[in-house]
């Protein structure tokens, strides 16, 4: 601009230059030309000024026409020309589900293409784009600004909805980012412009008001104009089925499977009733109705598995405005039966353990422990158990300590059972090591001292418990103890403590080994849970200081036993499903036994666009993660070295996008410039884009044609047209 | 008279060098003409009326008088028999300017009209005489009608150089006293003086009852001031010079030229003197034509 500027100079110099070029000529009449200019000359020179000036003036607005202003705002040039030069436009349409509203046969993600589109289309020559997803993290589509209209169209095209939510306030941030890195790079962007499409959802929405919010948008209204477009609907009401839960953590082969689904939302008050029907294996099972007049319903579905491996099972609720939080999937991987690895540290140490596992002699068990020698241990293949359980072992060798804590780390649950022979210090060196292996919750004392100690189950609130509720006669209360094993509390977090006694000391401790962000050894790991339970699981453990020596307790042939026991496994292979089973945005994190010629395996996710990922070998285990699960649905992977290994994942939404209330519009702060006026789509884009270039180069069109005539007729006036 | 403006057009004579050569082509273009020409009988002062005889000019009865009396009377002319001219040419040096679109300048264009003019007296048997004058008085024929006087006007007009400046008050003031007989004076120039000085020198003409013409010779240039280039003006009869724009000088100077002409004309008037505007990119026997016919009709 200070380039083409330089032209309004011209006059100036024609002016000057026109002062040393001139004819010479006799002339007789002097004596009228210098009284002529004895009386005229302070008129004529404002004459010569004034048409200098609107010549001059008439070069510098064609130029300021015709040219970006290429200077910036931090020049007094680009400040007082800032109603000139080209515009950085940040589109930020809103990519949560939300979105996936329909109403009049058009999503209103679809409309908010649409509107985005139209934004550029209304713009300018030389105008920039950059193009923001809002999410819970914002996905930056285009980061530097763009030039090319078409790309730009073509990127909006191409956007798809994540199936998560949204927030504005890190979207915000990004704003921030990326306005400043164009202010460096593209000092010819001098004017920058804000479009937000939204559907102006509460929770999206609802961190407007919070601190971070209030000083981004405080410094963003300084650099920018804002503008938020509303694309949302009137009506809130919507249903959801919000969760399913798998009764147990785990399905065998002959036993019933049972699945809890949680429906939840309002609707409209003329269908009362509404179905949910279950597939497994995309074969429809049955259905089950529900009155939605009920801001929430809790249906139960059962199903029995005939096959072992990957099995995928759908909920599917009636379809309303809101599509994608109709369906909720579960990935089910159904065994022969579990199996427990019992570790006596006596002989007969686990007989009762072993008994209270397999209490029926079934011809399909659901449980089928068995029992080794500690040593075993080296031996065996410890991932194909799903839990591995230490009876009043007396000490572990380093090598055990590795390869039970990559077991753990593994996905694999972990019991020790104390006794009368277990060395504390040993347990403490080996398993809970600041340095080395880790994975014990708690650190051993030693034995009590000799008294006569109840459970106390504390209310009964760990999930553990929760089958003894109500259940006094099951004699968990009256379980006779007279010596336990003395653990520290856990510091952190006491609710991993299951069972307490009496004493006020932990009786049955179970927890996850804490996940090490920097250990890659580990870094694809889910850790399954570790329990310590101070409780022997042999009466052969006994108080050697009395003569003759007496049983700790008679807690293993308590009728209470057993169901302590079946609920203990429950909880140790409970998290072994939770890898298969994630939301949106979670890494997807599987094991495959052989690795492929090129070391990768493929993903097919819900929208069939095949994905390779490539395996990491660890300890000699061929690990794989997946971090893009943006969208919900059946993720299928498929190991090319075996074709008959494929593991599925259900990846499902978090149902809190599908609370549909809107933002209170009147909370929206006010440099938001809200546009509210979409219900039909009739949004008027000449005031959103706050007057496009176009206008202004008209504008300054019609500036130099008023100028032109000006000149025309002061130079008649003062000249030409006067002979 | 088809023939003459063919002749008497500026561009032809132009191509002519030398004033006797245009003199004769004047002089053909005149007698070409002649027979249809209204150049006779200017210039004589009214006198007193007569009783018509038969055989007078019926072109001297006064109708009027005739209106009111019902009887038949001409207009006697003071010296209707003996005309004096004398023709007073201003050979000045802003004489010789000659605009870009003119073909004369105007001291030749002046010379071939006081030509013209000579030769149109002596036609009529008067006698005719020259002055030339710039800042003081340089030649003066005295009048006569014979025919060698046409000849010495013109070797003098020619032989005459044109500088200094132009004084036409205290010229004018010395031609009253020298041209002791009265008569028709025609004053050829192009005015660029002191109006108040030059009008106290016309009327001291006046008061020695001389017939006085006013020619004001201008160049098209003068009038118009056609110039749009940036232009260094040099000024003449030792006048300064001037840069100007003429676009932005032409209204002013045009207001200024007009404002003197019209002085001149209006202050002409009001003495009873004939004032007569010549360009030079006139033909001359339009000029004289349209000057003697109206001259002639306000006499008689």
């Amino acid at each position: 601009m200070l380039f083409w500027g330089c032209a309004a100079a011209a006059p100036i110099l024609i002016h000057l230059w026109n002062r040393h070029r001139y004819q010479e000529m006799q002339w007789a009449a002097m004596q009228y030309l210098l009284a002529a200019i004895k009386k005229n000359s302070r008129r004529i020179r404002v004459e010569q000024l004034l048409v200098l000036i609107v010549r001059c003036l008439i070069l510098l607005l064609f130029a300021m026409a015709l040219s970006d202003v290429s200077c910036n705002w931090s020049s007094s040039l680009g400040t007082s020309l800032s109603m000139s030069g080209t515009t950085h436009t940040v589109l930020v349409i809103d990519g949560s589900y939300s979105m996936d509203y329909q109403s009049g046969g058009t999503s209103n993600f679809e409309k908010a293409k649409q509107m985005a589109k139209d934004i550029v289309d209304s713009g300018a020559q030389g105008d920039g784009y950059t193009l923001i997803l809002m999410s819970d993290i914002p996905k930056v589509i285009i980061a530097e600004p763009s030039y090319d209209a078409a790309d730009v169209l073509r990127e909006i095209d191409q956007l798809q909805m994540i199936h998560s939510g949204a927030n504005v306030t890190p979207a915000l941030a990004e704003i921030t980012k990326i306005l400043e890195k164009a202010k460096r790079n593209h000092p010819r962007l001098n004017r920058n412009r804000i479009r937000i499409i939204s559907d102006l959802t509460k929770n999206s929405w609802e961190s407007i008001s919070s601190q971070d919010a209030t000083e981004l948008l405080e410094k963003l209204s300084k650099a920018a104009s804002f503008s938020v477009i509303d694309v949302g609907q009137v009506a809130t009401g919507n249903f959801t089925i919000s969760d399913v839960q798998q009764e147990l953590p785990f399905a065998t082969i002959g036993a019933t499977t049972n699945f809890n689904v949680q429906v939840d939302g309002s609707g409209d008050p003329v269908t009362t009733q509404r179905a949910v029907r279950m597939y497994a294996d995309d074969v429809f099972v049955s259905q089950q109705t529900f009155d939605s007049s009920a801001d929430t319903a809790t249906l139960r579905f059962s199903h029995q598995f005939d096959i072992a491996g990957d099995h995928t099972v759908e909920f599917r609720l009636d379809e309303d405005s809101l599509s994608i939080d109709n369906h909720r999937w579960q990935a089910v991987k159904v065994k022969n039966s579990l199996r427990v690895l019992c570790v006596a540290g006596q002989p007969g140490a686990a007989k009762y353990l072993a008994f209270a596992l397999q209490p029926d002699r079934l011809q399909y068990p659901t449980v089928r422990p068995e029992v080794v020698n500690q040593s075993a241990l080296l031996e065996l293949d410890l991932l194909q158990y799903d839990a591995i359980m230490f009876v009043n072992v007396r000490d572990l060798v380093q090598e055990e300590a590795k390869l039970l804590s990559d077991y753990v780390y593994a996905g694999g649950g972990l019991a020790f059972f104390m006794g009368d022979r277990v060395q504390a210090e040993n347990y403490n060196n080996m398993l809970a090591s600041t340095d080395g292996v880790n994975i014990l919750p708690t650190k051993l004392i030693g034995p009590s001292v000799r008294g006569n100690y109840r459970f106390d189950p504390r209310e009964y609130q760990h999930a553990m418990l929760q089958a003894f509720r109500g259940q006094q006669d099951g004699g968990l209360l009256i379980t006779p103890i007279w010596n336990y094993y003395r653990t520290e509390k856990p510091e952190n977090n006491l609710s991993n403590v299951s069972l307490w006694l009496d004493s006020g000391d932990p009786a049955v401790i179970i927890s996850k080994p804490p996940q090490k962000p920097t250990d890659e050894q580990h870094k694809f790991h889910l850790p399954g849970r570790v329990a310590v339970i101070n409780i022997p699981a042999s009466i052969q453990s006994v108080d050697r200081t009395l003569t003759p020596p007496e049983s700790w307790t008679l807690f293993p042939s308590w009728p209470s036993f057993p169901p302590v026991i079946q609920e203990l496994l429950i909880e140790l292979v409970r998290s072994q499903g939770d890898s298969r089973n994630i939301q949106v945005g979670s890494p997807l994190i599987g094991r495959v036994e052989e690795a492929s010629t090129d070391s990768s395996v493929d993903l097919i996710p819900p929208n069939e666009q095949r994905v390779r990922v490539a395996l990491e070998t660890v300890n000699g285990s061929h690990q794989w993660m997946f971090d893009q699960t943006e969208y919900s649905g059946i993720y299928q992977m498929i190991d090319r070295s075996r074709l008959d290994a494929s593991q599925s994942f259900a990846v499902n939404i978090n149902t809190r996008e599908s609370d549909l209330t809107r933002v209170a519009l009147e909370d929206l702060p006010g440099t938001l410039n809200l546009n509210s006026d979409v219900d039909n789509g009739s949004l008027s884009f000449a005031g959103i884009a706050g007057g496009s270039a176009t206008g202004l180069f008209r504008l300054l069109l019609i500036m130099v044609l008023l100028l032109v005539l000006t000149e025309s007729i002061l130079a008649w006036r003062y000249g030409t047209g006067a002979a | 008279m088809t023939t003459a403006p063919k002749y008497l057009e500026p561009q032809r004579l132009a191509k002519l060098h030398g004033l006797k050569l245009r003199a004769q082509h004047i002089v053909e273009g005149f007698v070409a003409g002649s027979h249809r020409s209204p150049y006779h009988g200017f210039s004589i002062e009214f006198a007193e009326h007569r009783e018509y005889a038969p055989g007078d000019d019926l072109r001297y009865v006064d109708w009027k008088v005739y209106g009111r009396t019902d009887k038949f009377y001409l207009k006697q002319y003071e010296d209707e028999t003996n005309l004096i001219c004398n023709l007073v040419l201003d050979t000045s040096e802003s004489m010789l300017y000659q605009g870009p679109d003119a073909a004369l300048s105007k001291l030749e264009y002046a010379q071939c009209l006081a030509v013209t003019l000579a030769w149109l007296v002596q036609q009529q048997q008067d006698s005719v005489g020259l002055v030339t004058f710039d800042d003081k008085v340089n030649t003066l024929i005295n009048p006569a009608s014979s025919a060698a006087q046409l000849m010495q006007i013109i070797d003098v007009m020619e032989s005459t150089n044109s500088a200094g400046k132009t004084a036409t008050g205290p010229i004018f003031h010395e031609l009253s006293e020298r041209l002791k007989k009265r008569g028709v004076v025609i004053i050829i120039s192009d005015f660029f003086d002191d109006v108040d000085s030059m009008i106290a020198g016309l009327k001291h003409f006046k008061h020695r009852r001389h017939d006085v013409i006013l020619m004001q010779v201008l160049d098209p240039a003068e009038l118009e001031f056609p110039f749009s280039k940036s232009t260094m003006f040099k000024g003449m009869e030792s006048m300064p010079e001037l840069l100007a724009d003429p676009n932005s000088l032409r209204k002013a100077y045009l207001e200024e030229m007009n404002a003197s002409i019209e002085s001149l004309r209006s202050q002409a008037q009001g003495l009873q003197m004939d004032y007569l505007l010549v360009r030079t990119d006139e033909s001359l026997d339009v000029i004289l034509n349209s000057f003697l016919s109206s001259r002639m009709a306000r006499i008689h």
